[in-house]
């Protein structure tokens, strides 16, 4: 008796009002009025198609990509109170950060694998969609949005990769950018790079490194890559995916 | 409430369905399972952290991140402008394109592929090829991106010398020219549909990017079978 | 339902998992560390407090109450020393808790106190740990703090191994506490001449560590030695310090021919030995000192590794080179330091005959089958370079060639992952990689990886000291302020022990006490050996000891046995001066230059007098003669003389003289034949007044310029009234 008479003082108290506009009885019009008078689950409209709820239609991939990168926020901007991108201190930072930082170990395995995990779940993702038939009209955009945020979701890694700088990080990156390097006319070691007069100085690589190799400007770019300016594109983009998929009928189901 | 009761018997037996709770429940479940094994793998496996990175020190075999690995394997077949650049330039170009060369309508919404043959066999051919040439990148390469079995032991070292050989001129252009005129045409002269159904340039366009997927994996054939090096040489650039 | 449900499992499971990790923060290892230190902390404060002794002392018993409340309020937490110039960064101090507190002196690891005097001089918080431990420091478990992991490259250093880093800012361990294992690295080093194919800081542009291959084939009585010299160089001379390179035949062939074509300028003519007697060079061989370096039997080791022996002279040599080398051995090898003798031509004959008779190894030699006929040269020059020969022996050709070995410091620098270890069962450690490396240098050999380091004999320590040499022979990156340069005193003790190794000084004078020099077994009588030189600081005028080591002159005529002359150049003789005043017992009392004290003009006549009274009385000139010229007393046997007295004013430091009057036994060592005359070997006073008698005397030394008679039996009769000296203080 005394919890029901708690729980209507407290639902009816002004500021729960204040934030539930409406009430929680089992009722169509409430199970609507959750949906769209909360924000996060806003992005969800008030009803689906019951083939987009089969979990062997989607297997949740796209979510739990979204989910992913939740978490990678989350641990990235944690692990960034500990960090500096530095020649000097970045590897001393990854020795504090597991010796003597509390949950450090767990927060940066859990970055770590969260962000291997995102990769092979957009990839999945992205096998479903197109298994489903699900970039046909008219979500064609959607998909090549799609396409751009799995390159981004690599970039992500890949810019996240240089920077405990250990013999591991240091040379894949080397390894990674000396590709970018052989890009036809806009790199040093590309056929045609002569007829821009494109030197190991001023080719794409060295736009990306800061310098003919990688060191301090690498690791300070490839850290405001990472930290800044990736996320800030990778959410624009989800944004107008999930959008794009409300607006273009939803999860796809046969026709 | 007699109206109420009713009017949610009738959505029940709609083919929508609400939200909440029956999709929020499952991506809560979703959601927390994916931490579960997120958890779990982070506290059984450490993330790697090696020795300080030293610039005079490489390391051997030096690999790229494991995603980036399949084009670093593809450079033990191509110079690296083509496998380093331009492979990866054309595979994101080439899967931005296929909602607009992909002209079937058949398959939406549903794991069905009949009716799509042709696209979902390129599609997974491709996705196939990128897996497995990650695998052996990441599993199969040891020091000098020597081929190792798994139980072999890096610390035998490989003798790298093979010889290899190029194809001359002639030859080359020719089975270039081959190659593109023959798969050009034949799909047209085999399915008379492919070409009226897509109209010119989707066809030229899509039948290029399939040509040039499946180019790559001619290339390797070429190279581990006969030797070859290159199939065209000019003075500024060789593929 | 069922979503529910296995939402609210799952729910569990991730609570569980997230509780799980929240204990695991909470139960690491320097946690349980950290309670177990505060325990025995608190119980050892406690017995301090209840132990009588110190509860008589009200404010100790109070000050370790304090420090108990403190122990029990503080937290756990992490602890650091953070050096950011020198990029410290040591956590080492979290479990090592005890390490500066001297209550934990029996405490069990990791609470001990650090053993040593060590940390007084390198306070932890100006040091931190790893400097000299290695090790992680920013590990907070003993796996990772202690470097024990694939990734981290420098690794805890073992015990034995530890005085390894003191040289990464010390630049000389020479003379420093606590380095005495790193400091007997350095000298291995330098005893098996390791530096002749290894650079090494400290060890710059010294002169080749064996003989000359210039001229060898005058040198040499036939090429059959030198084959069967190169088959088992231990055998022909068991403690040799040639290393074994194990060559085939063909090798030693071409070896030997390319080394004995290698051309001469000098010209050897045939010396006629017909007149010549073994047996007076043998007698000369002992008097003249040749023993104190060189041994003639066979299995003797000699005092220095460097200086040959000489058991197989007869076998190995040519007489007519070796009549001429016995004349200047400089003129053969500049670099040699065997010195000049300056022997008449009938000694050097003696000599020649007497050594060509010592024939040791002739069964091995005259067996020697192999012939350099029809070897290569060419190879043979191309085998000097491979197995690096000319590392140890001169060869002109071959002087601006790098050395043949690998820089000291190279080794130093070198992470495990970088240290080949072939197919080799070694344990992969650093250390365990050099001490293997040195005991079996072709250990770590492979096909694609030929070794060329030949074998050496060392002993078990000599091994684990070279190891510690080896392990961080390098300057740190550390600040300045870190960096300890040689202070002056090292680098004068440095280089003059090295003059006095090289030269075998060591052989005929005793330098430190109690170290007896090898001629002293072949000589009976004390005052036939050459001088002990301990406290020679003390002692002599720093002028006259340069003049003598630039040319030695008779201090004793009387004698065979000669200084013999070393040709230092004036670098050397100040080396060894400077030496010898940093081994002095005070650089007050070796103070350079010296000041000659007393002044004849500034003495009163009276004491003039006095000191040449007490001078004649004494009978002084009985033992030392007195003339310059020579001319020695009739009376007194060769055995009880002693050095000219007139010599005293230029040689001796004033201080010394009354010291060495004091006590003659303590300045000249025990066994000396001048009488205590002022006092008794007690203390005691003989004469009255002993100290002003002493002062007198040593002051008319410091001026004599002629003779003193004795004095006549006319002046011992009494004339007028007995003067009492003693009184006579006030002049």
């Amino acid at each position: 008796m005394t919890m029901n008479r708690i729980s209507e003082k407290v639902t009816k108290s002004q500021i729960w009002r204040s934030i539930f506009r409406h009430r929680f009885s089992d009722t169509s019009r409430n199970r609507v009025l959750t949906v769209v008078s909360n924000f996060f689950l806003h992005v969800h409209p008030p009803k689906v198609h019951r083939t987009g709820l089969r979990i062997t239609h989607t297997f949740c991939l796209g979510g739990l990509t979204f989910y992913m990168f939740i978490v990678e926020v989350v641990t990235g901007v944690l692990l960034m109170f500990y960090y500096r991108p530095t020649v000097e201190y970045a590897y001393l930072d990854m020795r504090l950060l597991e010796h003597s930082v509390k949950f450090g170990v767990v927060m940066r395995n859990l970055h770590r694998w969260a962000a291997h995990a995102m990769v092979i779940l957009v990839m999945m993702h992205m096998l479903r969609v197109f298994l489903t038939g699900s970039y046909k009209p008219p979500r064609e955009f959607n998909w090549v949005v799609g396409v751009v945020l799995l390159v981004l979701t690599l970039l992500l890694s890949f810019t996240g990769y240089l920077l405990p700088w250990d013999q591991l990080s240091f040379w894949a990156i080397t390894v990674g950018t000396r590709m970018g390097g052989a890009t036809p006319f806009l790199g040093a070691d590309g056929p045609f790079h002569s007829v821009l007069g494109i030197r190991p100085d001023n080719d794409v690589r060295y736009l990306l490194l800061g310098d003919t190799a990688v060191g301090e400007n690498a690791l300070l770019r490839f850290y405001v890559l990472h930290c800044i300016f990736l996320p800030l594109a990778a959410t624009v983009l989800m944004l107008v995916h999930f959008w794009r998929i409300r607006k273009d009928g939803g999860i796809s189901h046969p026709l | 409430m007699g109206i109420e009761e009713k009017k949610l018997d009738d959505v029940y037996r709609d083919e929508y369905a609400f939200v909440l709770p029956d999709l929020v429940i499952k991506e809560a479940i979703a959601v927390i399972v994916a931490s579960i094994g997120l958890l779990l793998w982070s506290m059984t496996v450490n993330a790697p952290l090696r020795s300080i990175a030293d610039a005079n020190k490489t390391e051997n075999p030096a690999k790229a991140p494991w995603y980036f690995v399949g084009l670093q394997e593809l450079l033990v077949y191509f110079d690296p402008w083509i496998a380093g650049v331009t492979v990866p330039t054309l595979i994101i170009l080439g899967l931005m394109l296929i909602p607009y060369l992909d002209v079937s309508k058949s398959g939406v919404g549903t794991y069905r592929l009949r009716g799509r043959k042709a696209a979902a066999s390129s599609f997974i051919f491709g996705f196939s090829m990128w897996i497995i040439l990650i695998l052996v990148g990441q599993f199969l390469r040891g020091p000098n991106w020597q081929f190792y079995w798994p139980w072999e032991d890096w610390s035998v070292a490989k003798s790298a010398e093979e010889t290899l050989v190029n194809m001359s001129q002639w030859s080359g252009m020719g089975l270039l020219a081959l190659y593109f005129g023959l798969g050009l045409t034949l799909p047209k002269l085999l399915y008379r549909k492919f070409l009226q159904k897509m109209g010119v340039a989707r066809y030229v366009a899509a039948v290029t990017l399939v040509l040039l997927m499946y180019g790559v994996v001619v290339k390797i054939i070429l190279r581990l079978a006969f030797n070859v090096r290159y199939i065209l040489v000019t003075p500024w650039f060789n593929i | 339902m069922s979503h529910r449900l296995l939402f609210s499992a799952a729910m569990i499971v991730f609570a569980a998992l997230s509780y799980r990790v929240f204990q695991d923060e909470t139960r690491k290892e320097w946690i349980e560390y950290q309670r177990k230190f505060q325990r025995i902390h608190e119980s050892r404060l406690q017995a301090k407090i209840k132990n009588p002794i110190e509860r008589t002392n009200p404010s100790s018993k109070e000050e370790w109450e304090k420090q108990l409340r403190e122990v029990a309020s503080t937290p756990l937490r992490l602890r650091q020393v953070f050096l950011p110039e020198a990029n410290i960064r040591d956590l080492c101090t979290t479990c090592h808790l005890g390490i500066d507190n001297p209550l934990f002196a029996d405490a069990p690891e990791p609470f001990r106190t650090h053993p040593g005097e060590y940390l007084n001089q390198h306070r932890v918080e100006k040091f931190g740990c790893t400097i000299c431990h290695s090790g992680q420091g920013v590990g907070t478990s003993t796996r990772a703090a202690h470097g024990r992991q694939d990734t981290w490259f420098n690794p805890l250093i073992p015990k034995e191994y530890l005085q390894a880093t003191c040289i990464g800012c010390h630049e000389t361990p020479h003379g420093l506490k606590g380095a005495e294992k790193v400091e007997a690295g350095r000298l291995a080093f330098s005893k098996y001449g390791c530096y002749s194919c290894h650079s090494a800081r400290g060890f710059e542009k010294l002169q080749k560590f064996a003989p000359t291959f210039e001229g060898l084939k005058d040198k040499l009585a036939n090429e059959r030695w030198m084959l069967s010299w190169l088959r088992t160089p231990e055998k022909v001379r068991p403690n040799t310090v040639m290393p074994a390179f194990k060559l085939t035949d063909d090798e030693m062939r071409d070896l030997t021919a390319f080394v004995l074509s290698l051309k001469s300028e000098s010209a050897y003519p045939k010396v006629d030995l017909a007149s010549a007697s073994k047996t007076e060079g043998e007698r000369l061989f002992t008097e003249l000192g040749c023993k104190a370096c060189h041994s003639t039997s066979k299995d003797e080791a000699s005092l220095a590794r460097r200086v040959p022996n000489l058991s197989d002279a007869g076998v190995k040599l040519n007489a007519n080179w070796l009549f001429e080398y016995l004349k200047d051995p400089k003129a053969y090898n500049p670099e040699t330091p065997m010195p000049r003798l300056d022997i008449t031509e009938t000694d050097r004959k003696n000599l020649t005959v007497y050594l060509m008779s010592l024939k040791a190894s002739r069964d091995i030699v005259s067996v020697e089958k192999l012939t350099t006929k029809g070897a290569s040269i060419q190879n043979g020059e191309k085998l000097v370079q491979l197995f690096g020969c000319y590392g140890c022996h001169r060869i002109k050709s071959l002087d601006k060639a790098p050395m043949p070995g690998v820089e000291v410091a190279e080794v130093a620098k070198k992470t495990l992952d970088e240290l080949p270890f072939g197919d080799s069962k070694v344990e992969r450690t650093k250390w365990d990689w050099i001490y293997n490396k040195i005991k079996n240098p072709k250990i770590y050999e492979t096909k694609d990886m030929p070794l060329k380091m030949p074998q050496y004999q060392f002993e078990k320590e000599e091994m684990e000291s070279l190891t510690t040499f080896y392990l961080s022979n390098r300057a740190f990156p550390l600040p300045e302020k870190y960096m300890f340069a040689a202070t002056p005193g090292q680098r004068a003790a440095l280089a003059g022990d090295r003059i006095i190794t090289e030269s075998n000084c060591r052989g005929c004078h005793m330098f430190e006490e109690n170290v007896k020099p090898r001629i002293d077994q072949f000589i009976g009588l004390k005052t036939y050996v050459p001088p002990r030189l301990v406290g020679e600081g003390d002692k002599v005028q720093p002028q006259w000891a340069f003049q003598y080591l630039s040319k030695p002159v008779p201090m004793r005529p009387w004698l065979k046995m000669r200084m013999p002359t070393f040709s230092f150049s004036y670098e050397q003789a100040q080396s060894l001066i400077d030496y010898f005043s940093i081994t002095a017992t005070s650089p007050q009392v070796a103070r350079a230059p010296y000041v000659l004290l007393p002044q004849r003009e500034e003495m009163p006549k009276l004491d003039i007098d006095m000191g040449e009274y007490k001078v004649r009385s004494d009978k002084c000139m009985q033992c030392h003669p007195i003339s310059v010229e020579g001319g020695l007393p009739a009376d007194v046997k060769l055995e009880d003389l002693s050095i000219n007295l007139m010599l005293s004013k230029n040689r001796l430091r004033f201080e010394w003289i009354k010291n060495f009057l004091r006590n003659p036994d303590k300045y000249a060592g025990a066994g000396t034949k001048m009488p205590y005359v002022y006092y008794t070997p007690d203390g005691a006073p003989r004469v009255s007044d002993p100290e002003m008698w002493i002062d007198l005397v040593s002051k008319y030394l410091m001026i004599m310029d002629k003779v003193p008679t004795p004095i006549t039996e006319e002046e011992k009769k009494p004339k007028g009234p007995e003067v009492d000296w003693t009184q006579m203080e006030e002049y």
